[in-house]
């Protein structure tokens, strides 16, 4: 039901991916080009949200963040009842996809339905740093950049 | 709207289509082996993988060739006319009226501001800065609600003429 909403996304130029995630770090719903490997989407999407949420913890107001991996570009942006990740190649239009997610989740709102989803799954708060999606190297790293470990992974 | 950051450099996709620019490449080319191969499988077709795989090349050779060939000028990535594109009077008059509906008898003023900002003139605005255009109008609105009311009005536009 929720990407029928982010369908002008998989439409765009250069899109090989998309995916939403709840703000507990669990995914809603994906899409992938048949061209592209659905299989890393999701771990794609998860080190994203986690890069995300570094970024949000040192500045709550990043809202949009652009991550280039070795095939292209990332583009992921948050809402205040979720995330979405757009998987592309290197010439991703981030205006345009501003533009459609801006409709999109404008319509996804008013949707009732939707509403009564989130309701159901979201605990509250963005969890993505938990010990259980970290492996050691992650949890070093954090700690380097003195971010409160402790409150992150508990 | 959040922070942004967009990567203004160009790499090479394995799924762009080259062509070479001139039927004859200038004999002061200086080309490698590898190169003349590569020039060799341009049909306008083949897609960088295709050329790669056939060739046998690895990612970093496939990316440092047509990165060469791009910067000694003798390719053209098909699909680039597109970007020569222009918004058609009707189309510009659509985005226009969408606004005026909006922002009221402003809108026009308002719209030649930021056409003078993104250095184009009516009637002549390339399709590729469809998206910034409404992005630059939209910033112009201050009601969120009205912001995306304008957006959906304008969507029909964007899905004929920008999305696959």
């Amino acid at each position: 039901m929720i990407l029928e909403y982010f369908k002008d996304l998989t439409h765009a130029p250069f899109v090989d991916a998309v995916i939403v995630f709840d703000h507990s770090g669990r995914v809603v719903q994906k899409w992938a080009s048949p061209d592209f490997n659905a299989k890393i989407v999701e771990a794609l999407g998860l080190h994203i949200l986690q890069t995300f949420a570094i970024l949000r913890l040192g500045d709550p107001s990043v809202k949009e963040i652009v991550v280039q991996w070795e095939r292209g570009e990332i583009y992921a942006r948050t809402f205040s009842q979720l995330t979405l990740v757009v998987v592309g190649k290197s010439r991703l239009n981030f205006i345009l996809l501003r533009l459609l997610s801006n409709v999109a989740i404008d319509e996804l709102n008013a949707n009732p339905r939707f509403q009564k989803l989130i309701k159901k799954r979201a605990p509250g708060q963005q969890d993505v740093l938990n010990k259980k999606w970290l492996d050691q190297i992650e949890i070093e790293y954090l700690q380097k950049l003195s971010i409160p470990i402790k409150m992150a992974t508990e | 709207m959040g922070k942004n950051t967009y990567s203004t450099d160009y790499l090479v996709d394995d799924q762009d289509v080259f062509e070479l620019i001139s039927a004859r490449v200038p004999a002061n080319s200086n080309l490698r082996q590898l190169e003349w191969a590569v020039i060799a499988q341009l049909d306008g077709k083949k897609t960088v993988k295709a050329i790669a795989d056939t060739l046998d090349l690895s990612k970093s050779e496939t990316r440092e060739i047509f990165q060469n060939l791009i910067d000694k000028g003798l390719l053209n990535r098909v699909g680039d006319e597109k970007e020569r594109e222009y918004l058609t009077e009707e189309e510009l008059a659509q985005l226009e009226q969408g606004f005026l509906l909006v922002m009221g008898p402003v809108a026009s003023l308002l719209v030649d501001e930021v056409l003078n900002e993104l250095n184009c003139k009516r009637p002549k605005v390339p399709l590729s800065l469809l998206p910034v255009l409404i992005e630059f109008l939209s910033l112009e609105i201050e009601n969120e609600k009205k912001r995306v009311k304008f957006q959906k009005s304008i969507l029909p536009l964007v899905r004929k003429r920008l999305l696959k």
